[in-house]
């Protein structure tokens, strides 16, 4: 019995392995109608699970390769054109043998699967030309109509044959599948079932179909083989006349296909011998390139793999243990063979990393078939091109980066390139360009999915942005181009039904973003509107071995890994007063002439800050954000093997792994994603911080949202009462009765002019910043001359105020600002605003603001 | 019946461990702190090439927990496949102990211990407990355990 699950396991990895061939080849002979190349490689791979999947006795599935290898034969022949219908249901039967191979290897049955509607389709395909074999009208189900094609071979004769198939699969002979076995075995190259040789056919009446000789004669072989199955009694349409064809499939090993053959022949009553010795000379050629590349390479089990590499990281740490202590030692001959212990160390784990290494081709496989059902969804004209799919990635790696890489391409297909007309009209060809191109760059593996369509607007993501919540005004002015695209990244930018309209990019692109970092990699995008998007990955070559930068901070050795490492700054004791600024609270750096935002690892761990005399600033990037991480000293960079953290210690969400030292102690590995995610949170979830240079507030200090009055006057405006920031349309504004109000998501709030109560200019006629008010069920818009920043409210200079609507004047950033008396002010509007009772606690709407920030 | 129990000692209290469980015992090694971790967690060793986490069951069993610097032995046990090291006081024998002299922990014990010690072996003069090692691995402290 396990014998046959093994050859059950086999059959499921080189189906699988063919079927993404397949995919591929379908859809290139879609455009390439006429290669036969293609075409003989697409029906070799039927061929092939058809002869595996009857001797196997999966019916099911042996019945729909059936029947797509009747209209395979059609193509083939030249009788008929591929066309786009054609390519559709082969690639439909495709998807269901896809499926069917699926169930298997989940249950070990195929039942289950609906497979009845695609052999009809491809049947009514057949039949609706005029084949004149095909007319055989008593017999309408599937094998049926190609008679003189239909081959179930015999050597793959399914055990039983009352077996299952309700579409009429072939019903063959039993005996021809226990003989054969053996057969079979005995030439372990090739496909099972190939051999297919025939048993000829029992006098029943199909075996007339059998006949046509048009066929055979240009295919190598053909041999009847009917079967005198019991299904011809109780339900005669189904009487499968099978005629077995040595298909070019039947791979290698003519000896295994000559002794399945008489084997078969045997047991069929009108043998036709002569087809069956003709029979292993055509499979032979085919056969014999695959030979070739059986006796070159082996199936290794991936965990043994992945044993080699855990060795080798072993290997690699006793390696720099003795490199370590080599060092000072002065015997020449140890030192000599320390190094060419070095030497092969790093040669092995190369090897070693090789072997685990697969061309990205394997994910890309899949996505000719991708762009072309999105592009015939939508009306487009896509060309796909691909470059560089011989680049290697570490397996692991390359099944992290597959889900990601099909978003982009569909997002690409689906959003970034325009319809034949919109693209005619801009002046362009009216197919799009896709390009997906891999290659190496600094020690990295980059994947580009490059389009020339409408390209990302950096206004449309802006707004987006903003009426989302997720950016301020003022933050998006600071912002440059590439910075506003790079927006489309943010959780909660893109929402699947508003996106197409905003910027028509970035559905869930937050998502890929996570994918790529959990691997250690990243995601950037250029894009230029009109001319169109380049979606940038950048992946490790490896998750097991990286190299990293180890630092110190406190007692302990900490690694950083050095993809996210930008550059180092050494500060030196007499220059590190001075260097490091404040905002705030925050410590920042000039770098450059740029403010770096700086991180203490100290902090960030909540150790022992050091007292010592220097310190590095590592530059980090994480996020397209770059930060400062401050640690007491740089040690070196090299290569860490990366060991994985008990699960204990991953609630800390702070470390990527542990690793040993040279010295044999042991170092965490940095998180970097997250601990800038942690340590900026500031600048991803509140607006407050996010003005360019203020980073992270003080919790001990109210903070003020600073709106400009006019020219020079400012206002401060308790920012935990503010739910909300817009920026819109004056036109929006209307009048009802004498007062001005604003319709607004779902309800009709009074307009407020800050100017009109503190004085002022009146608002000019472009975009009004609008700050909106909730309380309980009450809202206020409250509409100010510019939304400037939010400070936190830390000065001591102040003192109480004497206009009306302001309660004290406080010097922020070196300026008055008044701050606005918000009982007196939102009273203005709506005198009910602080007396009406509330419904909700107050702590809800900073909730809501946080909410609506971060969703 | 007997059964075979590593035994060791933390703040003059012996326990036991069932042999089948551990994995070695071994004299103090460097550890590798860990800020940010749960109580409980001693930091990281490097046991052959493994990088083993390295529990303190004092604050689990309602103790002061020990220096960071503190050089404890280890008993390494093995559960689900990982290896987990315990700072101990020192390690003491393997002992076959009787099923006849075991015990269910009284009543009176404290919340803390109730959790980590499933009973106890009388033995000529101490008694020995007998340690939950998948309840100590599961590190929740004394306190979180108590609510």
């Amino acid at each position: 019995m396990e014998g046959i699950d093994e050859i059950v396991r086999e059959f499921l990895i080189e189906s699988t392995e063919n079927l993404d061939q397949l995919d591929q080849d379908l859809v290139a002979l879609e455009s390439d109608p006429g290669s036969r190349e293609l075409l003989g490689s697409i029906f070799r791979t039927i061929h092939t699970i058809k002869g595996t999947s009857g001797f196997l006795a999966f019916h099911a599935l042996e019945s729909v390769t059936h029947v797509g290898e009747s209209l395979l034969v059609e193509l083939r022949g030249g009788e008929r054109q591929m066309d786009q219908p054609t390519t559709d249901v082969l690639l439909e039967m495709v998807d269901t043998v896809r499926a069917i191979l699926a169930r298997i290897d989940e249950s070990g049955t195929e039942d289950g699967v609906e497979t009845a509607g695609v052999v009809a389709r491809i049947q009514r395909m057949l039949d609706g030309t005029p084949e004149p074999d095909a007319a055989e009208p008593d017999i309408p189900e599937p094998d049926a109509a190609e008679p003189d094609i239909a081959e179930p071979d015999a050597a793959a004769g399914a055990d039983d044959p009352a077996g299952p198939a309700p579409d009429a699969a072939p019903v063959e002979g039993t005996a021809p599948a226990e003989r054969t076995t053996p057969a079979e075995r005995t030439a372990p190259a090739e496909e099972p079932a190939s051999g297919a040789e025939t048993a000829p056919a029992t006098p029943v009446a199909g075996a007339s179909r059998v006949t046509p000789r048009r066929r055979t004669a240009k295919r190598a072989a053909v041999a009847a083989a009917q079967a005198p199955a019991p299904q011809d009694a109780t339900a005669p349409q189904d009487a499968p006349a099978a005629t077995a064809t040595g298909a070019p499939a039947a791979t290698g090993a003519p000896a295994a296909a000559a002794t399945a053959a008489p084997a078969a022949a045997a047991q069929a009553p009108a043998p036709q011998a002569a087809q069956a010795p003709a029979e292993p000379q055509r499979p032979a050629s085919p056969g014999a390139v695959r030979a070739g590349t059986a006796e070159t390479s082996i199936r290794v089990d991936v965990e043994l793999l992945d044993e080699l590499m855990r060795q080798v990281g072993e290997l690699v740490i006793v390696r720099n243990q003795i490199a370590q202590s080599t060092g000072q030692d002065t015997d020449p001959e140890l030192l000599r063979s320390a190094q060419r212990l070095s030497t092969i160390a790093t040669e092995l784990q190369e090897g070693v990393m090789k072997t685990r290494m697969q061309p990205i081709e394997h994910v890309w496989s899949k996505m000719p078939r991708v762009v072309r059902d999105l592009a015939n969804g939508a009306g487009k004209q896509v060309e796909l091109e691909m470059v560089g799919g011989e680049t290697e990635l570490d397996r692991s790696l390359l099944e992290a980066v597959k889900d990601p890489l099909t978003h982009l391409v569909r997002n690409a297909v689906d959003h970034g390139l325009e319809t034949p007309e919109q693209r005619e009209a801009a002046g362009k060809t009216r197919a799009g360009h896709l390009t997906m191109r891999a290659y190496h760059a600094g020690g990295q593996v980059v994947v580009e999915v490059r389009d020339d369509g409408r390209g990302i607007d950096p206004e449309k993501v802006a707004a987006k942005a903003l009426q989302r919540g997720l950016r301020t005004v003022e933050q998006l002015d600071a912002m440059s181009v590439t910075e506003l695209q790079s927006l489309v990244f943010l959780p909660g930018f893109s929402t699947a039904e508003t996106v197409t309209n905003v910027s028509g990019r970035g559905v869930g692109m937050d998502v890929v973003r996570a994918n790529l970092e959990e691997i250690g990699g990243q995601v950037d995008v250029e894009s230029e509107v009109g001319v169109g998007t380049v979606w940038r990955l950048q992946i490790p070559l490896t998750l097991a071995i990286m190299p990293a930068l180890t630092v110190v901070s406190g007692t302990e050795i900490y690694a950083i890994p050095q993809v996210s490492l930008l550059e180092l700054v050494a500060l030196d004791t007499a220059r590190t007063a001075g260097s490091i600024e404040h905002v705030g609270a925050s410590e920042v750096y000039r770098l450059r002439g740029e403010l770096l935002p700086l991180v203490r690892l100290s902090d960030v761990l909540r150790t022992p800050a050091s007292e010592g005399s220097s310190m590095v600033i590592a530059v980090l990037r994480a996020d397209n954000q770059r930060f400062g991480l401050v640690v007491d000293r740089v040690l070196n960079t090299e290569e860490i093997v990366v060991k994985p953290l008990a699960s204990q210690l991953r609630a800390a969400a702070t470390y990527a792994g542990a690793t040993l030292m040279g010295n044999g102690r042991v170092a965490l590995i940095l998180d970097v994603q997250a601990i800038a995610r942690r340590a900026l949170l500031a600048d991803l979830v509140e607006p407050a911080g996010t003005v360019q240079q203020t980073l992270a507030q003080s919790q001990s200090s109210r903070d003020l949202l600073v709106v400009a009055l006019d020219e020079t006057r400012r206002a401060g405006i308790p920012l935990d009462a503010v739910t909300r920031l817009e920026q819109i349309d004056p036109a929006r504004i209307e009048l009802a009765g004498h007062r001005e109000v604003l319709r607004y998501r779902g309800s009709i709030l009074p307009v407020l002019r800050l100017s009109s109560v503190l004085g002022g200019a009146p608002a000019g006629d472009g975009p009004l910043d609008v700050v909106v008010f909730t309380r309980g069920s009450r809202s206020v818009a409250m509409v100010v001359g510019a939304i400037v920043e939010i400070v936190a409210d830390a000065s001591d200079e102040r003192r109480p105020a004497d206009t009306h609507g302001v309660t004290e004047l406080v010097s922020l950033g070196g300026r008055v600002t008044e701050v606005v008396d918000l009982p007196v002010v939102l009273g203005a509007a709506d005198p009910d605003y602080f007396s009406d009772p509330l419904a909700a606690a107050d702590g809800d709407v900073d909730a809501e603001l946080l909410m609506a920030v971060a969703s | 019946m007997t059964t075979q129990l590593v035994t060791f000692e933390i703040d003059g209290a012996t326990y036991g461990v069932p042999v089948g469980l551990v994995q070695e015992t071994l004299g103090h090694q460097p550890r590798t702190f860990v800020p940010l971790a749960q109580p409980g967690v001693a930091g990281l060793v490097n046991l052959r090439g493994q990088v083993v986490l390295t529990l303190d069951l004092r604050p689990m069993l309602g103790l002061e927990p020990l220096a960071a610097d503190a050089e404890a032995m280890m008993v390494v046990v093995k559960v689900d496949g990982e290896a987990v090291s315990l700072l101990v006081d020192a390690v003491g024998e393997v002992l076959d102990v009787d099923d006849a002299t075991y015990e269910a922990v009284p009543d009176t014990l404290g919340a803390a211990m109730r959790a980590l010690v499933v009973g106890v072996h009388k033995l000529d003069g101490r008694l020995l407990l007998l340690l939950d090692v998948v309840a100590a691995l599961a590190l929740q402290p004394a306190e979180e355990r108590a609510s």
